[in-house]
């Protein structure tokens, strides 16, 4: 968490995280050229440019689908919250490599010619005429752009000045970009490709990126509570929450609320999204008697859904009820920021 | 069941040992996949050919020199007849240069690319062609005081149309759907148009520079169709140790529309 902006947040987790991608990165587009060169040397030598713009190509197409991944991942399983906490890098990164890939292909393939380099990307090789003959380099341009897009508004000063809805919104963005890329892959490197490892790439991609999110989502759909249709939604008994952790219940109206049980015996509802990037608080802990986001630690009181001094984000807080061993969560929630009661298990049932 | 705080991540939070065990794995998983990924997508790039662009030092080459339809060298060597064609530095022809040198004795002094048989030279500027008699002495071949066309018949070739300075060595691979915007634009500046026919029992590659029916260049009729598979008829014409196509009329219109 930070009160103020920095160009980059950079602490001890993210740098390692930074490096070890770094490290991958340059590992891999070395490793092309190396193997490449190996392969083909004197006469049969492929073009340097190529071989980078390939190597470039491959690694961002991979580096998107890592980073499509981590999403559901972590809402199958915890242990993958880390790879979650650095994505913005991860996608940062994905689009530098990406634009370096890019200039390659204006520079080698549409410059030194009659035709303006950027008008060639969007007019040569192919026409408008059929869907199958659109020029596969436009597809690659909006996905460039569209990356460009997000990644310039990565920083926290957009998350904060868009707010976490609207944000979030631009940054779903990031799929429309990939199924162009996609395309941009299918209608050009796959056409001239005959080794079978190219559609072996984008299959898997496809298939890893899309069932990952479809099995996220089935597990979420059978996590959720959901709700009946009165005042008090009934979340189930509390012993099903572990202490420390949460269950999510779906309001029925468009609302999720995250329910804690935490010191055992309290419990406490907040809505379950956060307000950084509306991050499933349902899926955070409750660490040093805070509420914790898992997507970025982003902290909340309990007893009023704010965050602690001199942070001010606040978050809307639901009443709870306990009736024999079952929590009930009122439906209305509370404004942002209102303090209620915490429900003390022990004081209800012995009460 | 362990207390979840144990092993729940919180960024700016030091990790738990237990995911710092977990991570050291996942960190060397990435780096084994990426270098094993890596690996296996370069070693299975294909071959593209033997062709060179000999950048680092220019060459002077001395012969007649034609412009119709495309501007060739003929250099006359103890092997017969060499052609080089000739094009300029980018992405353009070199009809603008060389067509006040039509029929003389020129030296050229360009980069060299050569795929197999085929040679073609690179010129920057039109200064890179200099009436045979004030070049140096570095001159290779002999006078040539013209040479002839010779026609070998009807054909109806199938294969690809690519531009012959990127096919010939410019760009490795110079050819194929990646390559065909920049083939595109190669047509588009004057390159000349080359029909590429590939042995598919051999994989040996046979080139037919295609021009128009009335001899002219057939550089901006094909632009559109660059890298992609076409079939192509008619006249087929060797001059010098180059095979040009002469298209018929009927390829003409079906080209135009």
């Amino acid at each position: 968490m930070s009160a103020g902006y920095k160009t980059v947040g950079w602490n001890r987790n993210k740098k390692i995280y930074d490096a070890i991608m770094w490290i991958a990165i340059v590992a891999y587009i070395v490793m092309f050229m190396l193997v490449t060169g190996a392969a083909y040397a004197g006469d049969e030598a492929l073009s340097p440019i190529i071989v980078m713009m390939r190597a470039l190509s491959t690694c961002a197409f991979l580096m998107l689908t890592l980073l499509l991944c981590i999403g559901p991942a972590a809402r199958l399983n915890h242990r993958f919250l880390p790879l979650l906490y650095n994505r913005r890098h991860l996608g940062v990164s994905t689009f530098i490599i990406a634009l370096l890939h890019a200039f390659l292909a204006v520079f080698w393939y549409h410059s030194f010619g009659s035709v303006n380099p950027i008008e060639s990307v969007f007019t040569s090789g192919g026409s408008y005429d059929t869907v199958s003959d659109v020029p596969f380099q436009a597809f690659g341009a909006i996905a460039l752009v569209i990356l460009f897009l997000l990644a310039a508004t990565s920083h926290d000063y957009w998350n904060t000045n868009l707010g976490a809805p609207l944000w979030k919104a631009l940054h779903m963005l990031v799929y429309p970009a990939w199924i162009l890329i996609v395309l941009h892959v299918l209608g050009g490197a796959l056409q001239a490709d005959d080794t079978g490892l190219l559609p072996i790439l984008v299959v898997g991609s496809v298939a890893l990126v899309g069932g990952l999110h479809i099995v996220a989502a089935f597990r979420r759909s059978g996590a959720d509570m959901t709700s009946e249709s009165t005042d008090w939604v009934d979340a189930g008994p509390w012993r099903n929450i572990k202490n420390n952790r949460a269950i999510t219940i779906d309001m029925g109206n468009d609302e999720r609320v995250a329910l804690f049980r935490y010191d055992d015996t309290k419990l406490c509802a907040v809505a379950n999204a956060c307000q950084h990037q509306n991050g499933p608080l349902g899926d955070g802990c409750v660490k040093n008697g805070k509420i914790v986001c898992p997507w970025h630690g982003y902290e909340y009181r309990p007893e009023d859904g704010r965050s602690p001094p001199p942070f001010t984000e606040k978050i809307e807080t639901y009443n709870v009820k306990v009736e024999g061993d079952h929590v009930f969560v009122q439906r209305k929630a509370l404004p942002r920021g209102t303090e209620r009661p915490i429900i003390q298990i022990k004081d209800v049932t012995h009460g | 069941m362990a207390d979840q705080r144990d092993s729940f991540f919180v960024g700016y939070l030091k990790m738990p040992t237990a995911l710092k065990r977990f991570y050291v794995l996942v960190s060397l998983i990435i780096l084994a996949l990426a270098a094993l990924t890596s690996f296996a997508i370069a070693n299975a790039q294909k071959s593209a050919g033997t062709g060179v662009w000999q950048t680092a030092a220019p060459v002077t080459v001395s012969g007649l020199l034609s412009v119709s339809p495309y501007p060739v060298l003929h250099v006359e060597t103890e092997a017969g007849i060499e052609s080089h064609l000739m094009v300029m530095t980018g992405k353009f022809g070199a009809d603008a240069f060389a067509s006040a040198h039509h029929n003389t004795q020129v030296s050229v002094t360009g980069f060299a690319i050569q795929r197999g048989g085929w040679n073609m030279l690179e010129i920057a500027s039109e200064t890179d062609i200099t009436p045979a008699e004030q070049s140096s002495s570095t001159q290779e071949g002999s006078a040539l005081s013209t040479v002839a066309a010779r026609t070998l018949g009807p054909a109806t070739l199938t294969g690809e149309i690519i531009d012959s300075k990127c096919f010939l060595g410019v760009m490795k691979p110079g050819a194929g759907p990646v390559h065909r915007a920049c083939a595109e634009v190669c047509l588009l500046g004057g390159i000349p148009p080359m029909l590429v026919v590939e042995d598919s029992s051999t994989g040996d590659k046979f080139g037919y520079i295609v021009m128009q029916p009335d001899g002219s260049s057939a550089s901006q009729l094909l632009a559109k169709r660059a890298a992609t598979q076409a079939t192509l008829s008619g006249e087929l014409i060797q001059q010098g140790d180059l095979l040009y196509l002469q298209l018929d009329d009927t390829q003409l219109a079906a080209n135009s529309q």
